[in-house]
């Protein structure tokens, strides 16, 4: 296995699929505006695990940094919460295309 | 005039300068709990009032990593890891002996409620952060933690020492299991005494 891949035990899977579906559950009564953050931290337990799992990206880690210090700022900041969303979902995009280039 | 002699006064500025510096805490240490903390946030919790003094929730202490790791898989809103989880749970069968409608009586609520303020307020004296939880998953939570069908759990309170701070190095013993202890509070295992 190279640094490029990670190996997703069965327990870390679980994990974070009862984490999803409890996301989904508590989605259905909570304020509209808070899934985007259960998706963040989603997002952010996801990278976890596969840095956990072996994959070398120090991207990643810093990504998930950033996203476990931003996502709080929906309790505080919610002006920067929402400023954030986008701009973290176009880094990641511009990340996969310089991956899909070969340029990662 | 006659009457019951006054009460000791509590330094009630202090209580207000408690209760004003009191915030979440979503960053634990290391550091496990004393028994004799623990003891004390559950007791607060214990003397909570009581809509008619019907009493008809219980306090679930888990302490084992193994079952809090497995409770925040299902509870989206606890994102930190805390050295001990107290689960406010209605028991329906103290709630049918005292007949109270769960579904339509919402002072089951607000006892929820002062429970949990109660504890929040004993740990921020005793130096501890504490986090309330109630987005999670109830079935996901009776499910991980094997609860029976009469315990509904309505809230979990995250307790630990907060990241980057040093429990204090003298813990004391712990107090006694008292009778409220014993009557509300399981450990681990729903309906287990606390010990």
């Amino acid at each position: 296995m190279s640094g490029t891949e990670a190996r997703l035990e069965r327990r870390a899977a679980y994990r974070l699929l009862a984490h999803l579906l409890a996301s989904a559950e508590i989605c259905a009564v909570e304020p509209g505006y808070y899934g985007t953050f259960r998706l963040l931290d989603a997002a952010s337990r996801l990278a976890g695990t596969l840095l956990e799992a072996g994959l070398d990206d120090p991207w990643l880690g810093r990504l998930r940094e950033e996203i476990d210090e931003k996502k709080e700022l929906l309790m505080s900041d919610r002006e920067a919460y929402f400023a954030f969303l986008p701009e973290i979902a176009r880094r990641m995009a511009e990340r996969l295309r310089e991956d899909a280039e070969g340029r990662g | 005039m006659s009457g019951s002699p006054a009460r000791p006064p509590v330094e009630a500025g202090a209580l207000l300068q408690l209760l004003r510096r009191r915030r979440v805490c979503r960053r634990f240490s290391d550091h496990p709990v004393g028994e004799r903390e623990l003891r004390m946030v559950l007791e607060a919790g214990c003397w909570a009032s009581s809509a008619s003094n019907n009493r008809i929730h219980r306090l679930l202490l888990v302490r084992d990593r193994r079952r809090i790791d497995l409770v925040r898989a299902v509870s989206p809103g606890m994102l930190g890891l805390p050295a001990a989880l107290v689960v406010i749970c209605t028991d329906l069968d103290a709630a049918a002996r005292a007949q109270v409608r769960v579904d339509r009586d919402t002072t089951t609520w607000i006892d929820v409620g002062t429970m949990a303020m109660n504890m929040m307020v004993e740990a921020e004296a005793l130096g501890l952060g504490t986090c309330p939880t109630t987005s999670f998953s109830r079935g996901g939570v009776r499910a991980v933690l094997e609860l029976p069908p009469p315990a509904v759990p309505e809230f979990i309170l995250q307790v630990g020492w907060p990241a980057g701070s040093e429990p204090p190095a003298e813990a004391g013993a712990p107090g006694p299991v008292g009778r409220r202890l014993r009557a509300f509070v399981s450990a681990e295992r729903y309906g287990t005494p606390l010990a």
